[in-house]
């Protein structure tokens, strides 16, 4: 009995992988909920460790168990067909190959971590060199005509002509210079502030700003009493709106109508505009940085943004530098996200 | 609310410690169900002292979630 | 008896001359650093009278970084161009050359500063410690630890020498000008460099002469002026780099201003010197560790397994001491760095160096996970500790989730067509690991997790006895639940709540991390005061590959020092001294991620043949009498070291 319920748990959700391995089950039929996906897929994997180890000591119980060898080589196995076909939108390559080879060392981990595993573990290699029956002496001598052939088709295969783009490794934020003339102006990208994050006394106010901005929780919602579009709106909400009548007239065509990049023309551009609603985009910089790469655009990357993979027009040759603040307030509001600063 | 006060943590610190002397002398320091339920308590109550004034001392409000 | 105190009165006058000898050319540099650095202080109150006729000559200048006004008494910062003049060359790039000089000599620099303090702090273990054969067990280790010291010292020296004549030979403008800024105190450095070879050998010859009573109190304290004199080294070595990275006490042309506090005392000077010691702590605990580890595996008998094997496991968990409050050093030098220059701190952590960071929390990762792995293996040899075992996958399955969101790169190396499948360069799931608060998360699961391999470790064969014991444990459990459950919490609450509030979560996460720590670790000791022994210790019974993860560990250490030193180093750009005076010559690139991952394997490599060749000439001394008196069977083959 306890055989069976152990088999039928951990089989269950071998058998929901090979669905999803083979393609009968598409990957999006298992839903990561949006919002709360990097923490689901943390909590997947961790109650099939635990899945497991409860199969392994029920069917243990009942006397059938798994060798030591391959718990740990099917484990890994798991683990990287469930990076392959369980999580979508596919990840890239580079990332599945870090995570399976720390997926191998923590199956070498937990194969080695004490002498009788161990033994068990090096077993069935050790078997297999050591040719002891006719079985392994046939492995062996297939391994030994295998390998070559192996590594035969992997060099043919490198060899072969590759039409795919080149990799890049591209800078996203790339350090602004200490300086930036626009319009003969000269701006201190430490020092300056923008003109328009006022208090309704015309001072500058971070603190007075941010308590006007969207709010960010589940979902974005205007405080009641900070409407920028609201008539008798003075002082910071109106110079938002002005932003945003901005925003909308230049920028939205490609950063989008709500601020995530993806704009009108955005997938006509590779890689597609900068998503401002990201956490790792304009929440972590300062305002003058965003001054900075609105106003000299994409020609106006530093040599060290190589490959400069970005086609942003130079705003500074549309847009004065009012405006150029202003659309950058806007976006801080509209977002929900403070500019970063350092005190 | 209530949970937000750094004071209601603190005297559920201080309950959770009075409770555990309590306890000891009345013999219930290996009692299972006693000792997990004052650990928690204390536990928990530490914890939520602990990201109070840490952010505090920083001049961040631990609670900007839940004060809404 | 008489004859014998006044022996030692007069050997302690003596010692106490020598050690006032050497000090000397600190108290008499004192003054002249008090007032201002040397000359310009000798120097200014009578120019001042005699030049207020001629007030042209007086030239005031502002402090590029404390803004203060100081009288212009150095020539500016000489503006190179790319000729023979200013970099005279040989047919090589100077600047791997200089790389080089200086990788080898930092590593040996700061091993040679680090095993003096776990010296001092074993011979303190030796000299407090009530049980006699523990103690004489201790006070061999200290000595065995000076013992590898020496002999990397006299190669600190030699290595200093080349790294000075590369500076002269192949940028020679630029060394020029460091040094005549640091004129004042350069004498200095190269005094306390005689003070603290002298201090060395003394300490090292009198080992035998000075065991017992109030000598060895002496011998003692010797070790700390010794480490004294060692750590002041350093931090005159550090303001360099801290010049050159943000220079102070100069005006906006490089021009001396007379104030040399100013000069050392830049922005960046004290992160480095915290974040520097705590560094050499732990390469040296790892260098140390691993000499162990390869003294055990090339071990001939049970008796030297043991001794290696308890050398590599105390210098393992020094090491680790310091690698773990190591991260918030690193932290805190990085906030001062983005404080002092925002482009600085973006090149660093989102521009051209941000790859060089995602390679060094890997290595952070593979530090952590091979001493939770010693840690582990080190179960092996007591008796009692299998009960352990079987939760180990657990803790490997924790410590390997923390360190894949830790490593998960911001910016994903992808072809184009991985990016259309995508559909934006950030994955919808593993770019929310790729952001400072999943990574923070990660670093502090980590620790917590060693934390509480520790806490099993010192539990191994041992049964706590105290009447509270399962309330203790219980305690202790739910202590470390809500630990994990705190830190992963913050993790995801910082989400959730803008920027300026979520760089803040990182204190209480950190704060988590030390609770455990701190309380757990103390707890643990008191409940195990008494605790019954289930079985002994059995030093030398461990696997060989608890050995190899120390030398992993020390390989890693050594790895990372030389990518951070680099990371830290190439952050000027094309600055010699950073907005002060500009490189000019032909390598004031960046290098490719590759050719700098070479250098640095490159001088890792060499550092430890370098240093398998100091450990070798250890053995040399030390084999005399034990060989001899066992005598070898005649043609046995010498066994190759197995485990078992």
């Amino acid at each position: 009995m306890k055989t069976l319920i152990g088999g039928l748990l951990g089989g269950a959700i071998i058998l929901v992988l090979a669905l999803l391995s083979v393609g009968i089950l598409p990957a999006t039929s298992l839903k990561l909920v949006e919002g709360y996906m990097p923490m689901q897929m943390l909590f997947e994997l961790g109650i099939s460790v635990l899945v497991f180890a409860l199969m392994s000591r029920l069917l243990s119980m009942g006397g059938i168990s798994l060798p030591r060898f391959w718990q740990g080589i099917l484990f890994w196995a798991f683990i990287l067909l469930y990076l392959k076909f369980r999580v979508y939108p596919p990840i890239p390559f580079s990332v599945r190959a870090m995570y399976g080879t720390v997926a191998l060392i923590a199956v070498f981990m937990w194969m080695s971590s004490n002498e009788e595993d161990w033994k068990k573990f090096k077993q069935p290699i050790l078997n297999v060199l050591d040719a002891g029956t006719p079985f392994h002496k046939a492995l062996r001598t297939t391994y030994l005509i295998a390998l070559p052939i192996i590594l035969w088709g992997y060099s043919y295969n490198s060899f072969l002509p590759n039409l795919d783009e080149p990799v890049e490794l591209r800078t996203v934020h790339p350090a602004p210079p200490a300086s930036t003339k626009v319009h003969g102006k000269t701006f201190v990208l430490q020092t300056s502030q923008n003109p328009y994050r006022v208090n309704p006394e015309g001072k500058y106010d971070q603190e007075y700003t941010n308590s006007k901005i969207v709010e960010q929780a589940m979902g974005r919602l205007l405080k009641p009493e900070a409407n920028p579009w609201d008539e008798k709106a003075e002082g910071y909400l109106k110079y938002v709106r002005e932003g945003g009548e901005i925003f909308f007239q230049n920028c939205h065509f490609c950063h989008g109508d709500n601020l995530n990049g993806r704009g009108l023309h955005a997938f006509a551009f590779n890689p597609i505009p900068a998503n401002f609603t990201d956490p790792g985009t304009i929440a972590q910089l300062q305002e003058t940085f965003i001054f900075w790469r609105v106003a000299k655009g994409g020609i106006g990357l530093p040599n060290e943004a190589f490959p400069w993979a970005s086609v942003m027009p130079p705003w500074e040759q549309h847009l004065t530098t009012d405006e150029i603040w202003k659309v950058i307030l806007f976006e801080y509001w509209h977002t929900g996200y403070y500019p970063r600063t350092w005190d | 609310m209530i949970l937000t006060n750094p004071l209601f943590w603190f005297a559920l610190l201080g309950l959770g410690v009075v409770v555990l002397v309590v306890g000891k002398k009345m013999g219930l320091l290996n009692n299972t169900a006693f000792a997990v339920g004052v650990s928690v308590v204390i536990a928990v109550a530490y914890f939520h002292i602990v990201d109070h004034y840490l952010m505090d001392m920083q001049g961040l409000d631990y609670w900007y979630l839940f004060r809404k | 008896m008489g004859s014998v105190t006044r022996k030692k009165t007069l050997s302690v006058i003596a010692l106490s001359a020598m050690i006032g000898l050497l000090l000397l050319p600190i108290i008499v540099a004192i003054p002249a650093l008090a007032s201002g650095g040397g000359e310009p202080a000798a120097g200014a109150p009578p120019a001042e009278a005699a030049q207020k006729e001629g007030a042209a000559k007086i030239e005031k200048a502002r402090d590029v970084y404390y803004k203060t006004e100081g009288i212009v008494s150095g020539a500016p910062a000489p503006k190179t161009a790319d000729n023979a003049q200013f970099y005279p060359r040989y047919n090589f790039e100077s600047r791997v050359l200089l790389w080089f000089a200086n990788q080898q000599h930092l590593y040996y620099g700061s091993f040679v500063l680090a095993v003096p303090i776990f010296c001092m702090v074993i011979e303190f273990i030796g000299v407090v410690t009530k049980d006699k054969a523990m103690a004489k067990k201790y006070d061999q280790l200290a000595y065995d630890f000076i013992k590898i010291s020496l002999t990397a010292y006299s190669l600190t020296a030699i290595l200093g020498g080349i790294l000075i004549f590369t500076f002269l030979t192949l940028y020679p403008a630029f060394f020029g000008y460091l040094s005549s800024i640091f004129r004042p105190v350069m004498h200095i450095y190269a005094l306390m460099f005689v003070a603290e070879s002298g201090t060395l050998y003394i300490y090292y010859y009198a080992w035998d002469k000075m065991k017992e009573g109030l000598m060895k109190w002496l011998h003692l304290s010797m070790s700390v002026v010794l480490n004294v004199i060692g750590t002041l080294l350093m931090f005159l070595a550090n303001s360099w780099i801290g010049f050159m990275m943000s220079p102070a006490g100069v005006d906006e042309q490089g021009r001396y201003l007379g104030n040399i506090w100013h000069v050392i005392h830049t922005a960046l000077w004290n992160p480095l010197n915290v974040h520097r010691i705590l560094g050499n702590m732990a390469f040296g605990g790892g260098v140390v560790a691993a000499y162990a580890a390869y003294r055990f595996l090339s071990a001939k008998n049970d008796e030297e397994r043991a001794h290696y094997d308890w050398m590599g496991y105390i210098a393992m968990a020094l090491g680790v001491a310091f690698l773990i409050p190591l991260p918030f050093a690193g932290y805190w030098l990085m906030r001062e760095v983005y404080a002092y220059r925002q482009q600085m701190g973006i090149t660093l952590m989102g521009g051209l160096l941000a790859w060089l960071f995602i390679i060094q929390a890997t290595m952070i990762g593979i530090l952590f996970l091979s001493s939770n792995y010693y840690l582990w293996q080190a179960l092996g040899r007591m008796r009692g500790a299998e009960r352990f075992q079987k939760w180990i996958k657990y803790f490997v399955f924790i410590l390997v989730v923390g360190f894949l969101i830790f490593i998960t790169p911001h910016t994903i190396v992808m072809t184009p067509a991985e990016l259309k499948a995508m559909g934006g360069q950030q994955h919808p799931v593993l770019g929310n690991y790729g952001v400072m608060s999943a990574k923070n998360g990660g670093i502090n699961v980590i620790i917590t997790t060693t934390v509480l391999t520790f806490i099993w470790y010192m539990r191994g064969n041992k049964v706590p006895a105290v009447s509270w014991s399962k309330f203790g444990n219980i305690f202790m459990g739910v202590f470390f639940f809500f630990a994990y459950v705190n830190i992963i919490w913050l993790a995801i609450y910082g989400y959730y709540i803008p920027a300026n509030v979520r760089v803040g979560l990182s204190v209480p996460q950190v704060a988590t991390t030390l609770s455990c720590l701190f309380f757990m670790t103390a707890l643990n000791t008191v409940m195990m005061k008494g605790a019954k022994q289930l079985g002994p210790i059995e030093w030398g019974k461990i696997s060989v590959r608890s050995q190899y993860a120390l030398i992993m560990l020390a390989t890693a250490f050594t790895w990372m020092m030389g990518l951070m030193g680099y990371i830290r180093s190439s952050v000027r750009l094309f600055w010699h001294v950073n907005e002060i005076m500009r490189d000019n010559s032909p390598w004031a690139y960046t290098h490719t991620v590759g050719f700098g991952a070479n250098m640095i394997s490159f001088n890792v490599l060499f550092f430890w043949i370098s240093i398998m060749f100091v450990f070798w000439l250890g053995t040399l001394g030390a084999k005399k009498a034990p060989v001899e008196a066992k005598v070898p069977v005649p043609g046995r083959a010498p066994e190759p070291a197995v485990g078992h």
